[in-house]
């Protein structure tokens, strides 16, 4: 089994037509300024490397990062995180209330399977996902998103307008893809998927391949 | 078409023999044999015994090749596991194409037995037989009059197929149906299915004539890509309703990934099905409702529900799972609340639910229930309260206190009650729309004459409305994705 860095995984998904986050691979504090200061400040620094799938669980994320101070401040403590050999990702920083978890995996039952529901760090406790075996079709995928219990997050809500429809099946559309084309993944993460301006974008992206 | 499927001859044989046939009435070839000749089968029986006894009246011939040439086409199998393969190419030369192995001692022993059930499959496809089990209690086909099994009971005919990979729930099933009368049409245990899995009964009952709903029931699934296939193929021409057994933890090779944590197995199942087409059912009890529903009832032509009772409590808890259904309580509409009220007392409910509120006279039920059926807003009804005078009528037959009077009513309320169901299924077939009739004195009291009458038409009668407004609220969405499809 071999995961794709983040970096990597979104990279091929964006290929897809995933849309995911603004981000450059960094490999010192001085790069990590000069990008965070095209994007404009806040941003998001991750580790990025090989073996690091589970940041949260470290820890190696630092959201909303204001200024350069806090920047270099952020890839400081990262660095004693990683193993020395870590890049750092940097990223825009993506608001969204609704956070949403979509996937791909081989089941040994029944071959290719897509996933998508409620996301974010009660994902697996709620586990309120549904799923499809592919391929199928966007009739299919459109009858799973809204069979969700908390098929209202799709609609508008808190202030943000509802989930553009189109935009989120052509999303799951391209994970499905992805994982089809591509016989050795035998997993894919994307979590969390989070609603920007109605359209989902990919934030974390986790690649499998056996 | 279902003549040539390969499994036509297993459900429709011209002739049985039950090989290893025993004069033990305790001994599986005993009961098979029995219960072959006791449902009546269409074609000759014969059996076979090495010491030539006669059983039931049938002379047992010592050996398959005794047996005359090209009457027989299907095999009962009793025998010993290890002596199966060797008669098989005997059968296969008197003419046999397709038999069940009721004979344990295979895969579900181990290894050794697992290769044994390897080697009966390539000597049954090499003989050209259609084998299905092993250690499996056999088949029914009543289109045939065939009860080919060593179980009990055998059903009443009707259009309802079933394949269990469980004989257990196969018999619960047909229990149901007995109890019911919402009859079976086929019905196989499917044993280990060694050569033919439940897919492949899918396959079968897709396109049989005789098959109008389908019922599988699984555990295990040694392919659940061709499942799904099967599942979904079938599920597009006729109901199918899937009950599941046994979970186990997900084998997903990717358990490292959230994705790989929430894919249990049963999750995947579940929306495995809902993607073919098929319904889920919750249990044994569920499974049946739900066939015995598509099995009697029209499809209705939308959502809307009538809830119609000549009684309270009932009307008010069916209107709160109707409406949380996907279902509508119709709002009744003016020019049909005008109607009800030429039928009924004031007091009547105004209301859906149309509570009669004990304003029925001698004709009200059969009236209303035509009234309602025809107004074109109505979609569907339910219908509650039926064996409530049949219940004062029992008491007043046992009724160490009876008088003339008593029992005149008594009579009076039996005869009531039986009108009443015979106008409940002369309004289905009236105005092609759903009834569905729901009592607990299904259970509580079969014989009242409300419930039993509903039963002698063949129609289900539901022991709680709840189960009916679920079977309702599945028929309806099978009736709106059939319409979707012909469009």
């Amino acid at each position: 089994m071999v995961s794709l860095s983040e970096f990597e995984s979104k990279k091929l998904l964006h290929g897809y037509g995933l849309r995911t986050t603004k981000e450059f691979l960094v490999s010192s504090p001085n790069e990590a300024l000069e990008v965070a200061k095209k994007f404009g400040y806040p941003v998001v620094a991750k580790l990025c490397g090989e073996g690091i799938s589970h940041k949260t669980e470290i820890n190696g994320v630092r959201l909303n990062i204001q200024n350069s101070d806090e920047l270099l401040a952020a890839i400081q403590e990262l660095e004693l995180l990683g193993d020395g050999n870590s890049d750092y990702l940097i990223a825009e920083q993506i608001n969204g209330s609704r956070e949403f978890i979509a996937g791909y995996h081989i089941d040994k039952d029944f071959g290719p399977v897509l996933m998508f529901g409620l996301g974010g760090i009660f994902a697996e406790v709620l586990a309120d996902v549904n799923f499809r075996l592919l391929p199928t079709s966007r009739d299919e995928i459109l009858t799973m998103a809204k069979d969700l219990s908390g098929r209202a997050l799709l609609e508008a809500f808190r202030g943000e307008e509802a989930v553009s429809i189109q935009d989120l099946v052509e999303s799951l559309e391209a994970i499905a893809q992805c994982g089809l084309d591509n016989p050795s993944i035998i997993s894919i993460d994307v979590n969390p998927l989070i609603i920007s301006n109605t359209k989902p974008i990919a934030v974390d992206a986790l690649v499998i391949q056996s | 078409m279902t003549d040539n499927h390969y499994l036509t001859t297993l459900f429709n044989p011209k002739g049985v023999v039950v090989v290893g046939a025993s004069t033990h009435p305790g001994k599986f070839g005993f009961v098979a044999l029995h219960n072959i000749l006791s449902a009546g089968f269409d074609g000759p029986i014969f059996a076979t015994n090495p010491d030539k006894p006669i059983i039931l009246g049938i002379q047992a011939h010592a050996e398959i090749l005794d047996l005359p040439q090209g009457q027989v086409d299907f095999a009962m199998i009793c025998i010993s596991p290890n002596k199966i393969i060797d008669i098989l190419p005997q059968l296969a030369q008197i003419g046999v194409k397709a038999a069940f192995v009721v004979s344990g001692g295979f895969k579900e022993t181990g290894p050794e037995g697992e290769y044994l059930e390897k080697q009966l499959v390539e000597k049954a496809v090499e003989c050209g037989i259609q084998i299905a089990g092993p250690n499996g209690q056999g088949l029914v086909s009543t289109p045939v009059n065939l009860c080919s099994q060593i179980v009990s009971p055998y059903p009443p005919e009707g259009k309802i197929s079933i394949a269990s990979q469980s004989g257990n729930i196969l018999s619960a099933l047909m229990n149901l149906s007995r109890h019911s009368n919402v009859g079976i049409a086929r019905a196989i245990s499917t044993g280990n299915q060694a050569h033919f899995s439940v897919s492949d009964y899918l396959d079968y009952f897709c396109n049989d004539p005789e098959t109008a709903v389908v019922v599988a029931y699984v555990e295990g699934l040694p392919n659940g890509r061709q499942f799904y296939n099967s599942l979904n193929d079938t599920a597009s021409n006729k109901p199918v309703i899937v009950l599941r057994g046994g979970s186990t933890k997900s084998g997903a090779k990717a358990a490292a990934s959230h994705t790989g944590s929430l894919a249990s197995d049963h999750a995947i199942f579940t929306d495995m099905v809902k993607q073919a087409g098929g319904y889920l059912a919750t249990d044994v009890d569920d499974a049946f409702a739900l066939a015995a529903t598509f099995a009697t009832q029209p499809l209705p032509n939308g959502k809307n529900t009538v809830v119609m009772t000549t009684a309270g409590g009932w009307g008010v808890l069916t209107a709160d799972a109707v409406a949380n259904a996907e279902l509508e309580l119709l709002p009744l509409p003016k020019d049909l609340e005008s109607s009800i009220d030429t039928l009924l007392p004031p007091r009547w409910s105004r209301n859906n639910p149309v509570d009669l509120a004990g304003g029925e006279t001698r004709d009200t039920i059969p009236d209303l229930l035509s009234m309602l059926l025809e107004h074109k807003a109505v979609d569907s009804l339910i219908f509650l309260g039926l064996g409530i005078q049949g219940n004062v009528a029992r008491s007043y037959f046992e009724s160490p206190l009876a008088t003339d009077g008593t029992n005149r009513m008594a009579t009076f309320h039996s005869a009531q009650e039986k009108r009443y169901a015979e106008s409940i299924v002369e309004a289905i077939n009236n105005f092609n729309k759903p009834v569905l009739v729901a009592s607990e004195l299904s259970v509580a009291d079969p014989e009242n004459p409300g419930p039993k009458s509903i039963r002698d038409s063949g129609l289900m009668c539901y022991r709680s409305p709840l189960v009916a407004v679920k079977c309702l609220e599945r028929l309806t969405n099978f009736a709106e994705r059939s319409t979707t499809k012909l469009q």
